[in-house]
């Protein structure tokens, strides 16, 4: 019977109080440590997607909601650019690389992306089986897609308009899925990705203007001129011939060919390694179209972050009130166990315990509430983050998991077993100066 | 073996209190009587070292304990002196057997269970080893407690009235059980009490 096991023994002869501090210390710690893994999964993820993208050009908006929406695939589009001017930007050789993005479709609130394939290669998405999409209707999906949706090469699925709820479905055209990516932790992972001229196809006829916005009303009306208008005239027959394969694709090649140019719009041109006099150059360009507009990402994301700063001080705030709290609760349970067994200090040290081991063997009592506290704040802060990342990856199309361990969360078990060995400070002095005759005679 | 010379504790600036030197040879049995409030626990601290005294000397085994001092002295106190409470108080946490393993360990002494057996065998309490002590009758509580007083065979036991709180019956059987254990270990006796029943039953006796 060493001084450890008799601290154990103690501890667990009173099993609630000392569970409430435990659970305490543990929640205050998780709330820390779950912003911790959140901060430090944003941060990565915010460092990936967005450092390679030099340059935004969209709908004229808010700025922050353009990067957001077309870099991120966070939030709703600013609106609509005419393809046109990414063809005519596209003559200027001084830009090496830029990629077209088009949005406001969906599927089961993934969400559809017409693009190319230097959309992939920015975030360095590798093929894990099938191909990268060719011809419009063919989709090329994320890891996540996949697996939550339970896609695979072969599989088609109706799309429908709309970035969360869908608000109607295409379901003229089925999309084919061609392709699975690797998991590339980036925002690849979530989405679907087609030849933006899939999203005229998908779009044809259509008055959408410019404006993508979740609205109820005009959707209404969207019904009646979705249904009347593809219908008309040479393209009567594609409801009869959907299953026939080669039928449609030589209609949708007429089709596209039929799209008004000034209906052939995308959301957003990015620009990757763009720097320099060339950035400048496309930045006025942009600038000085009407309804278009150029954001660098750089600021606009520094600026976000300085906006999240406050809420996350207050979740610190809040995660140091509990911890504090919980120290208080391990000094008040430990002051409270050691007074009634006052005469049991006494005892140790009749029996040969000298002042030192009593010391430490209170001490001893509050380290370990507090490293068990420690290993179940662990638990709860790793299932907790994934509960919320789960919750998470469907608002902000990033998966966040609770799997990933920081060396960061190592110093909270310092920080631990500080906590106990500060509330154990007082009880252990108490036992130390223990009068033995007095408590004794009583 | 024991011996006490010129002894005197201030409980106050007023309250002196003047003890009788007297000295115990190795495996004696004695008593020391005396009215509640004469000082009786107050010499038995003394005797185990838990008080100071103003002046006078307390030798245990040849050693003054007062030249003693921090955690050798309860050291000492651990291995060489075992003392028997008037209310028998336990680690509530641990079980009869670990309230006996501590004892042995407290006192530097390595683990023993045998010794610890054998012993509540000697007193009628075998079966309670892996007890919990609020699970024990007041009496069965007061043997485990002087299984623990002798599971270090110490040179001295001291006990502090411990049969006021029994009937004669107890009375009695406790008394006889402690007699025969310190004996058996060779251990001095000194029983601190106000309980005529035991008068006649020493031949030493010391009046407070």
């Amino acid at each position: 019977m060493n001084i450890l096991r008799l601290s154990w023994k103690n501890i667990i002869s009173k099993p609630l109080p000392s569970l409430l501090s435990m659970l305490l210390l543990a929640v205050g710690l998780s709330t820390a440590i779950i912003l911790k893994l959140t901060e430090h999964q944003l941060t990565e993820n915010i460092n990936n997607t967005g450092k390679d993208v030099k340059l935004v050009i969209g709908a004229k908006g808010s700025r922050l909601q353009l990067v957001l929406s077309s870099v991120f695939q966070i939030d709703n589009p600013t609106g609509n650019i005419n393809y046109g001017f990414y063809s005519l930007m596209k003559r200027n050789k001084m830009i090496k690389e830029m990629i077209p993005v088009s949005m406001g479709d969906s599927y089961k609130r993934k969400r559809i992306v017409g693009t190319n394939h230097d959309y992939i290669r920015l975030f360095s998405g590798e093929l894990k089986e099938g191909v990268l999409f060719e011809k419009p209707l063919e989709a090329t999906i994320g890891s996540v897609v996949a697996s939550e949706l339970r896609l695979k090469v072969g599989d088609e699925f109706v799309g429908g308009h709309g970035m969360e709820a869908v608000l109607h479905s295409h379901d003229e055209y089925k999309y084919k899925v061609v392709g699975v990516l690797e998991r590339s932790g980036s925002v690849l992972d979530n989405l679907i990705l087609t030849p933006v001229q899939t999203v005229w196809i998908m779009h044809a006829g259509h008055d959408d203007d410019s404006e993508y916005t979740l609205g109820g009303n005009e959707e209404a009306a969207h019904e009646e001129v979705a249904s009347g208008e593809v219908t008309e005239d040479e393209h009567n027959h594609e409801h009869h011939g959907h299953d026939n394969h080669e039928h449609a694709e030589v209609n949708l090649e007429e089709l596209l060919a039929n799209i008004d140019p000034k209906d052939r719009e995308i959301t957003a041109i990015l620009f990757p390694n763009l720097s320099g006099n060339a950035k400048i150059g496309v930045l006025n360009n942009a600038n000085n179209q009407p309804n278009m507009m150029a954001v660098d990402p750089a600021p606009e994301i520094a600026l976000l972050k300085n906006k999240l700063t406050p809420f996350v001080s207050i979740i610190i705030a809040i995660s140091w009130f509990i911890t504090i709290i919980a120290m208080f609760s391990v000094f008040i349970g430990l002051l409270n166990s050691l007074r009634g067994r006052k005469y049991e200090i006494a005892l140790m040290r009749v029996l040969g315990a000298s002042k030192a081991k009593v010391l430490v063997s209170i001490l001893f009592e509050g380290v370990i509430l507090s490293v068990l506290g420690y290993l179940l704040c662990l638990v709860l802060s790793h299932a907790g983050m994934e509960l919320i990342g789960n919750w998470m990856q469907n608002e902000y199309q990033y998966e966040f998991t609770g799997w990933i361990f920081l060396n960061s969360e190592l110093t909270y078990l310092l920080v631990a077993i500080a906590i106990g060995l500060v509330s154990a400070l007082i009880p252990a002095y108490k036992a130390y100066n223990t009068d033995i005759s007095e408590t004794l005679s009583k | 073996m024991v011996k006490i010379n010129g002894l005197t504790y201030n409980y106050s600036s007023e309250v002196q209190l003047t003890f009788p030197d007297f000295s115990l040879s190795k495996g004696e049995q004695a008593l020391i009587l005396g009215q509640s409030g004469c000082g009786k626990t107050t010499l038995l601290h003394l005797l185990s070292g838990l008080l100071n005294p103003n002046s006078g000397e307390v030798d245990v085994e040849n050693k003054n304990i007062f030249k003693m001092s921090g955690a050798t002295l309860d050291n000492f106190r651990g291995a060489n002196i075992g003392i028997v409470f008037q209310t028998p108080h336990f680690i509530e946490a641990l079980s009869v057997k670990e309230n006996l393993t501590l004892t042995q360990t407290l006192a530097g002494n390595s683990k023993d269970v045998d010794k610890i057996k054998s012993l509540l065998a000697d007193l009628g309490v075998e079966s309670k080893l892996n007890s919990k002590l609020n699970a024990l009758s007041v009496g069965e509580k007061q043997r485990v407690s002087i299984a623990r007083a002798l599971v270090n065979s110490p040179a001295l036991i001291l006990a502090d009235e411990p049969t006021s709180a029994l009937d004669d019956k107890n009375c009695d059987a406790v008394l006889k059980l402690v007699r025969e254990q310190a004996k058996k270990h060779n251990s001095t006796l000194l029983i601190v009490t106000h309980d005529n029943r035991l008068k006649d039953q020493f031949d030493k006796r010391i009046e407070l």
